[in-house]
């Protein structure tokens, strides 16, 4: 407490600022989104090369099937 | 080629398929840091969204589908491991030690020497690096992925990082036990993601 406030009811430095707690750190990631390190730049680049990559045949016919397999369910 | 026709039908209440083509990429990846192999890689995804597919109506939509699919995906990988150890899980080192050892450039490594160094890596770390690392899960969802306490997650995250950071710095990997259980209790695990 300021000892300069005589009236502990009114804080003469104005609402105490109260910290957002969030989801108490649930939703927190580990991502650190400025600056990257080395080593995660490159983890990030071995992702940013896979994604990149054309979708193998064999799982685009499967995305297909799953497509086919929605429209054949009338509650999908 | 699996056939999806014959998995049970289940009524699917959200856009599976779109999260599903959102998420491929980052199954890719992580089926990659597991099998160190794009082709097997590939067909770990596609058993993965066959067995998603069979169970979706476990699937609670308010939880995320993210760590859902990387669970079913290990799942997948760790009992193909078990059924074909000797030409999966390079016990022997022999994956390895084809790798050619990455060379030093003035203390920096480039990415395709990046890549050979995060091979090496033992599989529990090249999982908590490309959950954490790459694909920007928290600590708690890498942890749940992978069946083990947070704190095991992080020790698995530093100790990785160490290793390649020892790389990039030309020093050999540090010596001690790799294993989880070579953490002393207590020792703290810097935060590095």
């Amino acid at each position: 407490m300021d000892p300069r406030n005589v009236n502990p009811e009114i804080s003469i430095l104005g609402d105490k600022p109260t910290r957002d707690r969030g989801q108490g750190g649930r939703n927190f990631s580990a991502h650190v989104e400025y600056n990257p390190d080395p080593i995660t730049r490159n983890l990030r680049r071995v992702y940013d090369e896979v994604a990149a990559e054309p979708i193998p045949a064999d799982l685009k016919q499967l995305l297909d099937e799953l497509e086919g397999l929605k429209e054949r369910d009338p509650d999908a | 080629m699996h056939d999806i026709a014959q998995t049970p039908a289940a009524p699917v209440a959200f856009d599976f398929k779109r999260d599903l083509v959102a998420m491929l990429p980052h199954l890719r990846n992580f089926a990659r840091s597991l099998a160190r192999n794009p082709a097997r890689a590939d067909d770990l995804v596609q058993d993965c969204i066959v067995k998603a597919l069979a169970n979706i109506h476990r699937f609670d939509p308010e939880t995320r589908l993210r760590p859902w699919l990387f669970t079913i995906l290990r799942n997948t990988f760790y009992s193909d491991i078990r059924k074909r150890r000797r030409e999966v899980e390079d016990v022997d080192g022999a994956y390895a030690a084809r790798l050619s050892d990455p060379p030093r450039q003035n203390g920096k490594l480039d990415f395709e020497d990046f890549k050979v160094a995060f091979a090496k890596l033992p599989l529990e770390q090249r999982e908590a690096l490309t959950l954490v690392g790459a694909s920007g899960c928290s600590y708690i969802e890498a942890a749940s992925v992978c069946g083990c306490a947070v704190g095991t997650i992080k020790s698995r995250v530093n100790r990785g990082r160490r290793r390649l950071q020892a790389v990039f710095d030309g020093n050999d990997a540090p010596e001690g036990d790799d294993s989880d259980s070579g953490r002393q209790s207590g020792e703290p695990v810097a935060r590095v993601w």
